[in-house]
This record gives structure tokens, sequence and C-alpha cells, in this order.
């Protein structure tokens, strides 16, 4: 079972819910925010495996080139270019797809890797932590994140999730068989789950909601669950406590005051997706 | 002059700032460049003035006619 923590809005807690119940329920992590990571912050994982993530852009033999431009206007994503006697490759624009190959009939394109990212696992305590890193200024995470995916073993994953519902997310919820969605009750927090849920609902994944921050009061995002009929499997409080623990990187799991919290919520996730 | 707010990490306040500041400056153009979850107009009561589509890249559609499906790929 591969479960999605995501949020539409960045910042609401996707992290320490995910970092939270994987400890509780003893199942592994794995981070996909690869444009920042920080889920190993928490989790500290001792790291046993390091390894590039590689994409192919094209390379042009001058000495075979015709400059028939044919790449180029074969090429989609404006990766390549006819300028005067030359053509320009944009390799940070290559999508990878192989197309400007195929309409070269002067076989004069081949490939060559670079890498944009890192893939890094290893164990926190009982569980198994991966994480997919992009390189600082690299427009594309979905190669890392697609391969940070499919090569997860066999086990039961929580996939802490980038922000936002663009291709970065859609990639990570295609390996995935449920979804929890973690909020918090500002208008901003609703407005963005709003579109997350809509998201969601396009996979006929069962899901549910956690708060995070919660008031403890009746607001925005319990009533939003009631109209809608979402589940909601719990919340995590807005107390100075778990804020001051959160700033230290440190676990609310392994804390008194929420690790009863946390099984909670793992009971409940349980049973909510027959799991 | 152009002034970005950024932060890396989400939900740490950028909205906020950047609805404060150009409350503060006035006269000030404010363009909410996180097409993902945009919510700065959130703070403003009014209505859209224009809307339209935006067309990025191009969708593949294939001629089932023409097709022989050679999976070259
Ligand atoms: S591989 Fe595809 S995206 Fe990359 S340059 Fe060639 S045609 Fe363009
Ligand atoms: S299609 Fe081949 S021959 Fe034509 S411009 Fe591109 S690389 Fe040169």
């Amino acid at each position: 079972m591969n479960i999605a923590i995501l949020s539409g809005k960045g910042g609401t807690g996707k992290t320490t819910v995910s970092t939270n119940l994987a400890m509780t329920l003893g199942v592994s992590y794995v981070d996909c925010d690869v444009e920042e990571p920080n889920g190993f912050i928490f989790l500290n994982p001792s790291i046993q495996k390091r390894e590039d993530v590689f994409v192919e852009y094209p390379v042009i033999d001058q000495k075979k080139c015709v400059l028939c431009g044919a790449c180029a206007k074969a090429c989609q994503f404006n990766a390549l270019a006819k300028a005067g006697k030359e053509i320009v490759v944009f390799e940070k624009l290559c999508h990878d797809c192989g197309a400007c190959r195929l309409a070269c009939k002067a076989d004069a394109l081949s490939y060559v890797k670079r890498s944009i990212g890192k893939l890094e696992s290893g164990m926190a305590k009982e569980i198994n932590c991966y994480r997919g890193i992009l390189n600082v200024g690299e427009p594309m995470a979905v190669p890392v994140i697609r391969k940070l995916l499919k090569e997860l073993p066999k086990e039961d994953h929580l996939v802490d999730c980038p922000p936002g519902t663009s291709c970065n997310v859609v990639t990570a919820l295609k390996y995935v068989d449920a979804a929890i969605l973690v909020t918090e009750p500002s208008e901003f927090g609703l407005h963005d789950l709003k579109m997350a849920v809509e998201l969601v609902k396009l996979y006929n994944i069962p899901y549910g909601i956690i708060i995070n921050k919660d008031d403890g009061q009746d607001n925005m995002v319990k009533t939003f669950c009631k109209a809608n009929e979402v589940k909601l499997f719990g919340t995590v409080p807005y107390s100075m406590e778990a804020a001051s623990l959160y700033s230290k990187g440190m676990m609310l799991c392994e804390n008194d005051n929420h690790k009863k919290n946390f099984i909670n919520m793992a009971e409940k996730i349980k049973e909510a997706f027959t799991w | 002059m152009v002034i970005s707010v950024l932060s890396g990490k989400g939900g740490t306040g950028k909205t906020t700032v950047v609805a404060a500041l150009s409350e503060l400056i006035k006269n000030v153009i404010k363009v909410d460049c996180d097409v993902d979850a945009p919510n700065l107009y959130l703070f403003y009561k009014g209505m859209d003035v224009e809307k339209k589509n935006f067309y990025g890249g191009k969708k593949a559609k294939i001629n089932k006619s023409l097709c022989i499906e050679c999976e070259i790929w």
C-alpha cells in the first residue's frame, strides 16, 4: 500500500504528518518533494545508498549535420533551434523524448547523459527512508520523482508529495493507492485544499483529511469536511509546544503529549483504507 | 523596479509579505506567480476584469487511420 500525503498549499504540515505517521505506523517514508526535501531533517536516517538521476539530451555531430533543421522542427519543447550555421541545444529544456533523433535523416544526433539530481535511501530507527533531490536551478522535477517511486521495493510507503497540483504531484499520485490531505484552518489552506481534493478525485482513490495547526474550534475545514462528506482522520493542535518541537526538528510522535494523537490517526487511516 | 518575493520552503509567508508591503508602498502592481496555488487574490474583494486561457505546449493527436502501431519508442 502506497499512501500519498499532499496539501495544495505549501507549509501546511505534509512533512510533519508524513514523518510522524510513518514512524507511528512503522512503514517506509518517501520524500517526493524533491525541490525542498526536508523530511530527513526530522528522521535523520543513516544514508546507505546514493545514486545520480540522469536525463539525456542531444548532441550534434557537426561533421554529419547538413543543417536541414528537421530536428528543431520536430522538437516540441523548443530545446533545439537553428541559428545561422549551427543547431543550438538548450539542454535544460530537453524532455528526453527522442523525437529529434527520429527526425534526423543524416544520423547526426546522439544523446548524452547529464545528472539533474540524486536519490538517497537509508534507515531511521526501524523504518526505511527514501528521498529524491533535484539540483538547484533544474526546471524538471518529474524524472527524479518518477525514478524514486519506480524503484521502491514492494512494501508499505507513505509518500510525502510536493505542494501544488501540477505534474510533480500528478506523477506521485500515479503510484499511490490512497491519499491523505493535510491542511490548515485558514482561507488559504481551504482554498488550496479544494484544489487538491479535485485532483485526488480524478484518481478514484480513497482519501481523507488531517488538519494541522488546528484551533480546536468548529473551523472552516471541518465545515468543509462535513458538507462534502470527506473523512477527517484527526488534527494536530495549534500549540506552542508542537511548534517548538517542529522548529527544533523533533518528532511529535516521540513526545508523550502527542504520541497518542498519532496512534489514533494511524488507526483511523488503517480502518478507512482497509489496510 | 520589480521586486520578487521568494522563500524556498512553502508556507513561510510570501503572500502575507507581498500583500502587506504592497499596501504600504501603494501605487504598486501586485503579481501572483505562484500559479500552482495562487491565493494573493483572496486578500481582495473584486471581480475579474479579464480572463483568458493560457496555451503552453502542444498535445499529440494520433491519426488512427495512418498509425501503424510500430511502437518505435
Ligand atoms: S529529445 Fe525531444 S525534447 Fe529533447 S531536444 Fe530532442 S526533440 Fe527536443
Ligand atoms: S535533423 Fe540532423 S542534419 Fe538536420 S539539422 Fe538536425 S542534426 Fe542537422
